[in-house]
């Protein structure tokens, strides 16, 4: 029997997720790569199914999957004269329909796939909530110290490279903790939204910001509170739990770009 | 001998960028690098930088160097804000004393504030280069810091080099594809065009029969005018 959690625990686990995917969010725009998380995102649906089908830890299965695209990525990258965005949307959609015909033929019983792909937070178990909080917290510590390298890396990789920062070391773990993101958020948000987690309160905190820690900063904030109104959403209509949280996101952004543009319109400057 | 470089050849799907390039780069030494679009120049500083490796030949560099850089661009990206004092400061160590001297030997204090996708050509290649010098390198490496600059732009650009070059003492490679304002200011030309087709003093290589056959003889002749009129204003 599966122990569920309280209120308390999964808005914990929820908040926890949304702010340590914040600043990821904010490189992943800076670094152009926002399809790369959508086909790291789908990719993982084929660690669910391995997963389910061989009886192991999913999280675990998720990961490894995911770090396999990741290496497959790098390797084709380099050796296939292909865009970047044609490479990820190959391997993403061969994994995704590998994924469902491995679910289709060999699970023996009932595998809820709208659960995987829109997220069901109130099936999280004592087990997931005690991986999601070390996750997310050393995921924000490891963010804060290879932050300003990051940064750096964005604005130019040569400029990075001729100051001596091992570009492709930073860029390996920042594609690591996106990873580790994505794996434990499948349960939360789901495999269709987990970009848009990374996407969207990024996109709220630019609009107020002149720096990047303070855009890093914003968007946790959004994030955060996205995470906290949606599980209330979420438990209050019996909403799956990932699209309501997405979508407060987006009433934030909204919000801020119609009080921005009032203000704008107040001082001015229309 | 800050780096040296033996019998340098890249190549790159079966094409060849540089070939048996060989060079010197001396302490205290303005290197001026000329050649057409496409001659392999980004690449030669790309070697001298480590970023990335030669095909063939030997890349030897003193251990203890310090290099400073400023590559042709930088991403515009209008999703990263960061303003320039931050951008100058970014990931590096510096004094409130050393920060404003470099901030006024090249010239950017009234940019601190600006953003950095706000900024012109010019400007950011002024800002590239004060980033370079917080490190207080032995060697400055300009890759075409005078692109898209107008003439008035381009002759600024080239004084705060040579004041750069003159008051920290140290070495300065530039490239240029440009060859109207280098030829009076430097101490060395090396002309490339997948090899070093010729190099020396700018009197000297502006009279070679293989540097006129690269750029022809009117853009010479040019050079040669502007030459005149530079010195002409000096002399007042």
């Amino acid at each position: 029997m599966v122990e569920a959690l309280n209120f308390i625990e999964i808005m914990i686990a929820a908040i926890l997720i949304a702010v340590a995917s914040a600043p990821l969010g904010c490189l992943v725009i800076w670094q152009r790569m926002a399809y790369f998380g959508d086909s790291l995102a789908h990719t993982s649906l084929l660690g669910v199914s391995l997963g389910v089908v061989l009886s192991i830890n999913l999280n675990l299965s998720i990961f490894v999957i995911c770090i396999v695209f990741a290496i497959s990525f790098a390797m084709l990258k380099s050796r296939v004269n292909l865009a970047s965005d044609a490479i990820l949307g190959i391997l993403a959609h061969a994994s995704l329909s590998l994924a469902i015909i491995i679910l289709c033929l060999y699970s023996s019983e009932e595998v809820e796939l709208h659960d995987f792909l829109f997220g069901d937070i109130f099936s999280l178990s004592l087990s997931e909530l005690y991986l999601i909080i070390p996750c997310t917290l050393v995921s924000l510590l490891v963010t804060y110290f290879i932050w300003n390298k990051m940064v750096l890396i964005s604005i130019n990789e040569d400029l990075a490279k001729a100051e001596n920062i091992k570009v492709s070391i930073y860029n390996a773990i920042f594609i690591l903790l996106l990873t580790v993101v994505i794996a434990i958020s499948i349960r939360t948000i789901g495999i269709i939204l987990i970009s848009s987690l990374l996407l969207i309160p990024p996109a709220t905190g630019r609009i107020f910001s002149t720096s990047h820690r303070h855009m890093a900063i914003t968007s946790s904030i959004f994030g955060g509170i996205s995470a906290l109104v949606g599980v209330i959403l979420s438990n209050n209509l019996g909403t799956p739990s990932g699209p309501s949280i997405v979508f407060i996101s987006s009433i934030i952004f909204t919000l801020v770009i119609f009080v921005r543009i009032i203000t704008k319109y107040k001082a001015g400057e229309f | 001998m800050l780096i040296s470089l033996k019998n340098i050849t890249v190549e790159h799907k079966n094409h060849q960028i540089l070939n048996d390039v060989s060079l010197d780069i001396e302490k205290g030494e303005f290197l001026t690098i000329v050649g057409p679009n496409g001659a392999g120049k980004t690449t030669l500083l790309k070697i001298m930088l480590n970023l990335i490796k030669p095909s063939s030949g030997r890349v030897e560099r003193n251990k203890k160097i310090k290099i400073g850089y400023t590559p042709q661009h930088i991403n515009h990206n209008h999703f990263l804000p960061i303003d320039v004092e931050n951008f100058v400061k970014l990931n590096k160590d510096v004094t409130k004393d050393k920060f404003s001297e470099i901030v006024g030997e090249t010239n950017i204090d009234l940019l601190l504030g600006k953003q950095l996708f706000e900024l012109s050509g010019g400007e950011i290649q002024r800002v590239l280069l004060a980033r370079s010098l917080i490190d207080s390198p032995d060697l400055l490496i300009l890759d075409e810091p005078t692109q898209n600059l107008d003439l008035g732009g381009q002759l600024s650009m080239y004084k705060v080099i040579e004041k750069i070059h003159k008051n920290y003492g140290c070495s300065v490679v530039v490239v240029s594809h440009d060859l109207h304002l280098v030829m009076s200011n430097t101490s060395k030309v090396i002309c490339l065009y997948h090899h070093i087709c010729c190099s020396g003093k700018p009197d000297k290589i502006r009279k070679d029969p293989k540097f006129i056959e690269i750029f022809g003889e009117e853009t010479v002749d040019s050079i040669a005018v502007y030459n005149h009129h530079h010195n002409h204003q000096h002399n007042h």
